[in-house]
C-alpha cells in the first residue's frame, strides 16, 4: 500500500498536512519526513494532520504521529487532528491515546479553535 | 492454499498481507476483523525483521487455516529460522502516561495482544512461532 501526503500554510507557521493511503511499515517515513520538514524549516507552531483518506495505520504510523506531537510541543507548538476514521480512532483507544490528542470531526470545527486561538493570541499582545 | 514462504525483509510484507487477507476474506471475515488481522500481522512480521533477523536476513512462512467448528477461529502461524525473541515476553508500555512523556515505541506487541483473539509463541530449534487467532463471526 502506499502514503501521499501534501501540506498548505494557511496563515503563517500554522500548517495542514493531508495524508492519503496507509501509515505503515513501508510508508511511515514519508509522513515523518514531512513533518520533521515542516517542524524544522517551516517554523511550523501548529500541525494539523488531516486523516480523513487515512485506511490504515500501524504502530510504525503511531510513532511518526507520537513523535511529531512531542517536537512540536517541546518546540511551544500545538499538534492537531482532523478527520479520524473508525478503525483508526480505535488503535488510538486501545494506547490511549484519545486523552492526550486534540481531534476534530470536521475543518469547521478546527477553523473555529484556530480562530480562537489566534484571538488569543492577539487579545495577550494587546 | 499453499504456505507462503518468502524473505523476511519489509518489502514482502504486501505479498503476505494479501495473501491473509484473501484467506481471512475468504473465511467470512468483517472489514473490523480484517484491519486487526492486517494490523496483528503487520506488527508481527516488523517484529522478526528487527529481532529474529536483526543480524543476519533470512526467510519467514505464513500459514494460514479455519477452524470448522461453530466458532470459525482463523489462525495464521507465523515461522521463522532467526534468533530467538519471545514477543509475549516483552514489558508492556505504560499507557496511562501522557503522550508527551511517554517513549514513541514499544507499541507493536502491545497492539498484538490486544487485538488478537488468541497469541501463542513456540520457541523451536531453529527459530520461532508464532500463532495468531482470530474470531471470524
Amino acid at each position: 500500500m502506499s502514503l501521499t501526503v501534501s501540506s498548505v500554510e494557511k496563515q503563517p507557521g500554522i500548517f495542514i498536512v493531508s495524508a492519503f493511503g496507509s501509515l505503515d511499515t513501508n510508508t511511515h517515513q514519508i509522513l515523518e519526513k514531512k513533518m520533521d520538514f515542516l517542524i524544522t524549516n517551516g517554523a511550523a507552531k501548529v500541525i494539523t494532520l488531516d486523516m480523513k483518506d487515512v485506511e490504515y495505520i500501524s504502530s510504525m504510523g503511531v510513532r511518526v504521529i507520537l513523535k511529531t506531537k512531542k517536537e512540536l510541543s517541546k518546540k511551544g507548538g500545538v499538534f492537531l487532528i482532523a478527520h479520524v476514521q473508525p478503525q483508526i480512532k480505535r488503535v488510538f483507544e486501545i494506547i490511549n491515546a484519545l486523552p492526550s490528542l486534540q481531534i476534530f470531526a470536521s475543518i469547521e470545527e478546527l477553523d473555529d479553535y484556530l480562530a480562537e486561538m489566534q484571538r488569543q493570541v492577539l487579545d495577550g499582545h494587546a | 492454499m499453499k504456505n507462503l514462504r518468502v524473505p523476511a525483509r519489509p518489502e514482502f510484507l504486501e505479498s503476505i498481507r494479501a495473501y491473509v487477507l484473501q484467506m481471512a476474506a475468504a473465511a467470512g471475515a468483517s472489514d473490523s476483523v480484517l484491519f486487526r488481522i492486517e494490523l496483528a500481522i503487520e506488527e508481527a512480521l516488523t517484529n522478526i525483521f528487527k529481532y529474529a533477523y536483526s543480524e543476519t536476513g533470512g526467510e519467514l512462512e505464513v500459514a494460514c487455516s479455519v477452524s470448522s467448528d461453530p466458532e470459525r477461529t482463523l489462525t495464521v502461524v507465523i515461522r521463522d529460522w532467526g534468533v530467538h525473541f519471545d514477543p509475549l515476553r516483552c514489558e508492556p508500555p505504560d499507557i496511562s502516561q501522557d503522550l508527551n512523556d511517554r517513549p514513541v515505541g514499544g507499541l507493536g506487541i502491545f497492539l498484538i495482544r490486544k487485538i488478537a483473539d488468541r497469541v501463542v509463541y513456540c520457541p523451536l530449534k531453529n527459530g520461532n512461532q508464532l500463532a495468531l487467532s482470530f474470531n471470524v463471526p
